[in-house]
């Protein structure tokens, strides 16, 4: 259930003469996995322990546009760092997720802060597994970004992400990257195509400084649904000076009332760091326990073919608020 | 115990014919009538004298929530055998279900003993290898009473072959453990009968046969049977 904080804004506002009608949902979620992998001990661990702050307020000065707000924050509920005699306190790390603020208005929508890096919509018609989405290039967020959406005309949306951080290489005087694409929805087909250019030594969201050279991403990702079927596919293309890595997933889910049935089948190539192509795929069944609460249960094999070659069964029960 | 099925079956139908070829008397769907009742003799005494008060001392020792945990493992083993055979008929819809049932009753069910996916909406099937030659034209052929296995026709009897393939507990390793898992699921399945066993009426035998025979119509057409009656009639 969606909380409305405006019980509590209106608590703390009763003395004053207006009422702040900042409608903020407070939302998030709590997974948690229970993991078998082929010669492992059994892992029990949360797998996602991450709640966050949106909403939006009318600007009474600027008619027909809204101001938007998100904040989103992972906790790491598996640390081990610190572990109280108590077992209540693990070293707990926050990872930031999201922190922007925004602007919609019949113009689109413009966003700053962190945020989605929208090339993702490319690969969630494939990324739709617990385990087996090690392949995807792409980093689901960036920080220091700037982005601008157009409002959807018949199904076309375009964007265009700026991504300016100010340091790492920073003797340019250019921005760090960029990130443009956009999304087609028509009866049925979806269809998204982004292209992405980041500077080697941006860090912020990517994580790692990725060497001196820039690195280039091309995800394209398409999806069709007939009836209880729903296909998907996503292609990925990666480059950074020699290295070149590519991939492609395909999957197919089919709906059975409150349950679903997927199943995901990936290859990735890599040609400039040594010859390691790799295969996985993913079976899985979720099963909706309630509007917020689900249980999965998933077997994958990542790499069958090679001695590397892992065998997982996970089981997850989450529960979303 | 497989090939101990398969030897008894193959008896059963070599010698079935040829009890059958003097009698004939119990008309088309029943022309071994004379060999049935023999066979259906010996099976009623081995149930009155020793299936029956087990599976009724049972069912008075065990708590309700204890047999209900074992009726649902067993019937999640079984779902493997529907699983196969609606596959085999091309229900795919239903395959898929099933696929769903078995998954989330093996896992967050522990083992089957919870059947977690009925009240989730993923509806328990009932299909057997029989059926899906009944599916895919085969006839039942004549009734047919096998030693132990009791009633069937010729198309059951020999289905019960490729099912007998289909059963995980014959997978089981350890023969003790497997037999006792055969033995407790016979109990199972006995204890399941004794509340419908109050219907019969009249000739035990003749009761027994036309209600397995509707049954079986009914499953191989899922419900669907062809009505006595069309346009013409009114």
């Amino acid at each position: 259930m969606k909380k409305s904080l405006i019980a509590l804004a209106i608590a703390g506002a009763m003395t004053a003469p207006i009422v702040a009608q900042a409608d903020a949902t407070l939302y998030g979620g709590v997974e948690t996995r229970l993991k078998f992998a082929e010669d492992k001990d059994a892992d029990l661990y949360v797998d996602k322990a991450e709640m966050g702050v949106k909403g939006s307020s009318d600007l009474e000065n600027l008619d027909g546009v809204q101001a938007t707000y998100q904040i989103e924050f992972r906790l790491d509920a598996n640390g081990t760092g610190d572990t109280a005699a108590n077992g209540s306190n693990v070293n707990g790390d926050v990872i930031m997720r999201k922190a922007n603020v925004g602007l919609v208005g019949g113009f689109g929508i413009v966003q700053v802060g962190r945020q989605n890096r929208l090339t993702e919509a490319g690969e969630g018609y494939t990324d739709i597994m617990m385990s087996a989405g090690n392949n995807f290039m792409n980093n689901d967020r960036v920080g220091n970004a700037l982005t601008y959406v157009t409002p959807n005309m018949a199904g076309f949306e375009a964007y265009a992400q700026l991504i300016v951080d100010g340091s790492g290489d920073d003797n340019e005087e250019d921005v760090d990257g960029y990130t443009v694409g956009f999304n087609y929805a028509l009866m049925g087909l979806d269809l998204s195509v982004g292209y992405s250019e980041l500077n080697g030594n941006y860090t912020d969201g990517v994580g790692v400084d990725t060497g001196a050279d820039d690195a280039q991403l091309v995800v394209v990702g398409a999806g069709y649904s007939i009836g209880d079927l729903g296909l998907g596919a996503t292609y990925e293309k990666g480059e950074q000076g020699s290295a070149e890595d590519e991939m492609y997933a395909l999957a197919a889910t089919y709906a059975l009332g409150n349950t679903t049935l997927k199943a995901v089948y990936g290859e990735n190539f890599n040609d400039g760091g040594g010859n390691n192509d790799e295969q996985a795929y993913a079976v899985q069944a979720a099963y909706k326990l309630g509007k917020k609460a689900g249980v999965k249960a998933e077997y994958a094999v990542l790499d069958p073919d090679n001695a590397s070659s892992t065998d997982t069964v996970t089981l997850s029960y989450y529960v979303n608020f | 115990m497989k090939s101990c099925k398969v030897a008894i079956l193959s008896v059963a139908l070599i010698g079935a014919p040829l009890v059958a070829a003097e009698q004939g008397k119990g008309g088309s769907a029943d022309p071994w009538e004379g060999f049935n009742r023999t066979v259906f003799e010996f099976n009623d005494v081995l149930d009155r004298y020793a299936l029956k008060p087990v599976a009724q001392g049972y069912q008075y020792v065990t708590p309700d929530l204890v047999e209900r945990g074992v009726s649902n493992f067993f019937g999640n083993l079984g779902d493997v055998r529907t699983l196969v055979n609606n596959a085999l008929q091309l229900k795919l819809h239903d395959a898929a279900s099933d696929v769903a049932r078995v998954t989330l009753n093996t896992t967050f069910g522990l083992a089957g003993v919870l059947d977690l996916a009925t009240p989730l909406g993923l509806e328990k099937h009932n299909e057997d290898f029989g059926q899906t030659l009944g599916y895919w034209g085969v006839p039942s052929g004549s009734y047919l009473v096998l030693p132990l296995f009791g009633p069937s026709t010729v198309r059951d009897g020999v289905a019960l072959v490729p099912d007998s393939y289909l059963d995980p507990v014959g997978e089981v390793e350890d023969v003790p453990t497997r037999n006792s898992l055969y033995a407790m699921r016979l109990i199972d399945t006995r204890a399941e009968l004794l509340k419908s066993e109050g219907l019969i009426s009249g000739d035990r035998y003749l009761f027994i046969r036309d209600a397995y025979l509707q049954r079986r119509e009914y499953q191989v057409n899922d419900g669907q049977i062809n009505a006595p009656f069309d346009a013409q009639d009114f």
